[in-house]
């Protein structure tokens, strides 16, 4: 049994995971308002904070994060921001303090989605940020120490979110979260290292 | 004959950019300290100025950004957010302003790296930036207007900055600056869009 943080661990997705590694493991819930434990990804002195309370562990799991969907066209630098400073800084400050707090062979599991792949309309922040997420682990992967590894998640819109995001999504194949939540535990529990998981 | 406005005209990439592109348009050029015209990618308002002031433009090339090297071990929030905040934004908000400034059927093009598709030791950083970039290309390409198109060049180490970087690239074949600017001139001359053209 590992001792393993999830990150965003009362979201969609989250609950999935939640549910999928409790089986196997002790799953420590953290979010920015729910959860065991509270965090702000975007604040590195918040996942510091977070790490020093918990404690040593086993497995990192993040599942959180915000973009901006909008029009090109309107876009502006500071709602650019929102992705770079949420979704992509706050996953990166996750796994630098990470590095540092987790046990020997222990795992960080990031999150990007299928737009860093296929691109939709309103979707510019998205694309680079997940993209970028997806960089980061390719390239943190080669330098972890003492065992460590890095994958990260690229899950497509899954059926529980086609109410709120079916429109940006039109054509696109839904998966169940249950699904999505299998890749986690391949990252988790599995043995590769810089790699993205593609779920659609 | 078109004008084209190369940021970065003075560098080692946009020097050759500048030769190639010279041979058949009216090039200007942008730099921080250097070149026709003065501008600071990360800051919209100066990219916005330079707009202003160049006039009529029908294709802007990017060859800018500063980016963190150094070991995942020791990374911090500030160091990581050089390359977030100067070549991933820079090149955004270039992007951003362009999309309005840019004559008719013009063009946006990037500069991102070989390590986006190789990761090397101590580029985290570099890594994530650059993929970030080409997401955004593959993004923003299915929303541009006005028959606008984007793309992004993936150089390798050039052989002119070997000598520098060799202790990164160790194994790598270096290209001549030449060979890259050719890529560049496939993006700007050419039909395609949201594609990233390597130069390796």
């Amino acid at each position: 049994m590992k001792k393993i943080i999830v990150i965003g661990a009362s979201g969609t997705i989250g609950k999935g995971i939640v549910e999928q590694l409790g089986l196997r493991h002790e799953v420590i819930t953290v979010g920015r308002n729910s959860g065991q434990f509270q965090v702000k990804i975007e604040d590195p002195a918040s996942v510091e904070a977070l790490f020093q309370k918990v404690g040593k562990v086993d497995g990192v799991v993040v599942s959180a994060g915000d973009l901006h969907f909008g029009p090109l066209a309107e876009m502006s630098a500071e709602q650019f921001q929102v992705g770079l400073n949420s979704k992509l800084m706050g996953q990166v400050n996750v796994a630098l303090a990470a590095q540092k707090y987790l046990n020997d062979g222990g795992s960080i599991t990031l999150t990007s989605g299928s737009v860093s792949e296929n691109p939709i309309r309103f979707g510019a922040n998205a694309s680079t940020v997940n993209r970028a997420v997806e960089g980061f682990v390719m390239g943190a992967a080669v330098e972890l120490q003492r065992g460590l590894r890095i994958n990260v998640i690229s899950p497509t819109l899954v059926d529980e979110s086609v109410e709120a995001y079916g429109p940006y999504f039109y054509g696109m194949e839904t998966v169940p979260v249950k699904r999505v939540a299998l890749a986690y535990s391949r990252s988790v529990e599995g043995a590769e290292n810089g790699k993205t998981y593609r779920v659609w | 004959m078109r004008t084209v406005l190369v940021i970065g005209g003075t560098g080692t990439i946009g020097s050759a950019v500048v030769q190639e592109l010279g041979k058949r348009h009216r090039v200007i050029t942008a730099g921080r300290s250097s070149g026709d015209y003065r501008v600071a990618i990360e800051d919209i308002a100066s990219v916005r100025a330079l707009f202003a002031e160049a006039g009529s433009v029908d294709h802007v090339v990017v060859a800018a950004g500063a980016l963190h090297v150094g070991p995942l071990e020791q990374m911090t929030h500030q160091q990581f957010r050089v390359g977030l905040d100067s070549k991933l934004m820079g090149q955004v908000n270039v992007a951003l302003v362009a999309q309005h400034a840019l004559n008719e059927g013009g063009s946006i093009t990037l500069t991102s790296g070989v390590d986006a598709h190789n990761p090397l030791r101590g580029c985290a950083n570099t890594i994530t930036v650059n993929n970030g970039i080409e997401g955004f290309a593959n993004g923003a390409a299915v929303e541009l207007q006005r028959g606008l198109r984007i793309n992004v060049v993936n150089p390798s180490l050039l052989e002119e900055s070997a000598e520098k970087f060799e202790s990164l690239f160790y194994g790598f074949e270096p290209v001549p600056a030449s060979r890259v600017a050719c890529v560049y001139s496939r993006c700007v001359e050419g039909a395609e869009s949201g594609k990233t053209y390597c130069a390796w």
